[in-house]
């Protein structure tokens, strides 16, 4: 733990230090580990698999791109309007959240999958979006990397805090008891339904703001970027590479991975999409409690 | 006039849509047997499309001269992925099967991303099309079309009449009772995944011939071959071929009546509504 906090306080010195590669390797770093606990409030605790989860991340990007060109008169850092990202997508949590719940199991991961590429090909439909252009912010803002970077770091702090919370708390316990048998939860007196949504539209939120703070780093945003599949393979397999339903799951698994990415992809670009497949496939025939399982197993200390 | 170009889509979407309709049969009979969702379905298709592709670009052989071997390859991958990939976790919980075919998928579309680019790829046009009235029918979806649907059929008389084919039905409706009534159940799980994986690569084949494909258009195809199956129920060839023309239809009337970029929209959005109405598919008995 200790040496944890060590890496922490490092972490967040480094923009200061100046050197902007880092800052972005850490960027990624941090993005990883909020996406995991973004779905790992969903898939993690309730075992719905949400092959989906990006369309998060994506509307959270485009409600602030649209606030930043709408509001960027006020001059208040952009950043801040990354929270109304996340609060879109979770509303769009909310509205979905009730007739897609109801379905179980594939027949789930199937139709987010579904719900997040028509919600893509909709909105490069859209001309008031950019349509396939996607929407250029630059006019916008300015490149404000040490921002951003305190915003992640905000963000997983809360959805750390978030995690702990729902861990031990009597909607966490619910939850888990929706994932081990959702039949004998709700005879037990859980409330399924209300538990689903609200851990749905809790883990949209943090996915929504992480997309608006990406949005305004990268300054563009198309639907290619911003709801490709490939990232929630990169959130399910951090989740599940770190241990799916724990605190520090997440945190780990984002980070092994993140590294793993950065060290890929500067030989083959899709090597890392290539090697995550196999770490997936690897995980769940030998290691299905991720590596925070298997450091339970052997200290007890880790939770 | 309106009359013609009706008409004119309808036969597209007929095409298209029993495309579609062979593509998930694969699909289709693994859910049925296995009880497994194979999400690597569109990357096994779209394997099939760059083997039909290749063959033809490198040796020029036509589509359907190269069918066998590209079919034999489909059945020898799906038993391959039985025996590494589907064995070990046929007791799992559904979870594990999920991740271990997105893994899967991964891992081929990748492969191929890295070893064959991200280019468009497609067969040239191979044979004439012909002028009914003023009604186009294009020469390869017609073969292509006609190929679906004979499949459907034979994979029909292949499931009523064999020995095998009642094996099969038998292990759809209770694998527990199968087995008890003498039939090797292990045996039947991997010859339907050879079949299923088999069937991939024809629809991959028939794609490889009427249309422009990539790499990454195995997501889209693996989405329509759920949607396809969700429409038109378990344990019926007959049922998936007209999900299959009935996701055709939307599609082209969509794009002839609102705009050709909201036809991928349609399938999803169908998919989703009819999960979202009979969370167990359209045509799904209770059990």
């Amino acid at each position: 733990m200790l040496t944890l906090i060590g890496f922490e306080a490092l972490a967040i010195a480094i923009p200061f230090m100046g050197s902007s590669s880092a800052t972005s390797l850490f960027m990624s770093v941090l993005e990883y580990m909020v996406l995991a606990y973004s779905i790992n409030l969903l898939t993690g605790f309730t075992g719905y698999v949400d092959f989906g989860h990006v369309v998060f991340f994506g509307i959270g990007a485009y409600a602030t791109a649209v606030m930043v060109q709408s509001f960027h008169a006020l001059g208040v850092n952009p950043y801040v309007f990354s929270i109304a990202g996340g609060l879109m997508a979770s509303l769009f949590a909310l509205i979905l959240g009730a007739p897609i719940l109801k379905i179980r199991g594939a027949y789930f991961a199937i139709a987010t999958l579904g719900v997040s590429e028509a919600v893509s090909v909709i909105i490069s439909n859209t001309p008031a979006l950019g349509g396939s252009y996607g929407m250029p912010l630059a006019a916008y803002v300015k490149y404000d990397l040490t921002s951003a970077y305190l915003s992640m770091w905000i963000l997983l702090l809360a959805a750390m805090a978030v995690t702990l919370y729902v861990a031990n708390s009597k909607f966490g316990y619910g939850l888990r008891a929706i994932r081990e048998d959702e039949d004998a939860a709700e005879v037990m007196g859980v409330n399924t339904r209300l538990y689903k949504v609200a851990a749905y539209v809790l883990s949209a939120f943090f996915a929504g703001v992480a997309g608006g703070i990406f949005g305004i780093v990268t300054a563009y945003i198309d639907t290619g970027g911003y709801f490709s599949v490939s990232k929630t393979v990169e959130m399910l397999v951090a989740m599940m590479l770190g241990g799916y339903g724990t605190l520090l799951g997440p945190l780990i698994g984002g980070f092994v991975l993140s590294l793993l990415e950065y060290t890929t992809v500067v030989y083959i670009a899709n090597l890392h999409l290539l090697v995550f497949g196999v770490i997936l496939i690897l995980l769940v025939l030998f290691l299905p409690e991720g590596i925070v399982g298997v450091l339970r197993r052997r200290t007890r200390l880790v939770g | 006039m309106v009359w013609e170009i009706l008409a004119q889509i309808l036969l597209n979407g007929f095409f298209t849509g029993s495309i579609y309709g062979l593509m998930a049969l694969g699909l289709m009979l693994i859910w049925g047997v296995l009880r497994i969702i194979n999400i690597a379905h569109g990357a096994l298709v779209i394997l099939g499309a760059y083997a039909a592709f290749w063959l033809f670009r490198l040796y020029g052989l036509n589509p359907f001269y190269s069918l066998p071997l590209v079919l034999l390859i489909g059945f020898l991958l799906g038993l391959s992925i039985h025996y590494s990939l589907v064995k070990p976790i046929l007791k799992a919980p559904e979870l594990s099967s999920l991740l271990v075919f997105f893994g899967l998928s991964l891992v081929i579309v990748n492969l191929m991303l890295i070893y064959w680019t991200a280019n468009v790829r497609g067969l040239p046009i191979l044979y004439p099309s012909y002028n009914v009235g003023s009604v186009t029918v294009i020469g390869d979806r017609l073969l292509a079309s006609v190929t679906a649907i004979v499949t459907t059929a034979l994979l029909m008389v292949f499931l009523q009449f064999t020995h095998l084919g009642r094996s099969i039905r038998a292990t759809v409706q209770d694998d527990e009772a199968a087995s008890l009534m003498g039939v090797n159940v292990n045996r039947i799980y991997a010859i339907t995944m050879g079949i299923g994986v088999l069937l991939a690569s024809l629809g991959g084949a028939l794609i490889a011939l009427t249309t422009p494909f990539t790499p990454y258009t195995s997501d889209i195809y693996a989405l329509y071959a759920f949607a396809v199956v969700v429409i038109g129920g378990l344990g019926n060839p007959l049922g998936t071929l007209l999900g299959g023309i009935i996701i055709g239809e939307a599609e082209n009337f969509t794009v002839a009546y609102y705009s050709p970029g909201m036809a991928p929209a349609v399938a999803f959005i169908l998919l989703v509504l009819v999960l979202a109405l009979r969370p167990r598919g359209l045509l799904s008995r209770r059990r």
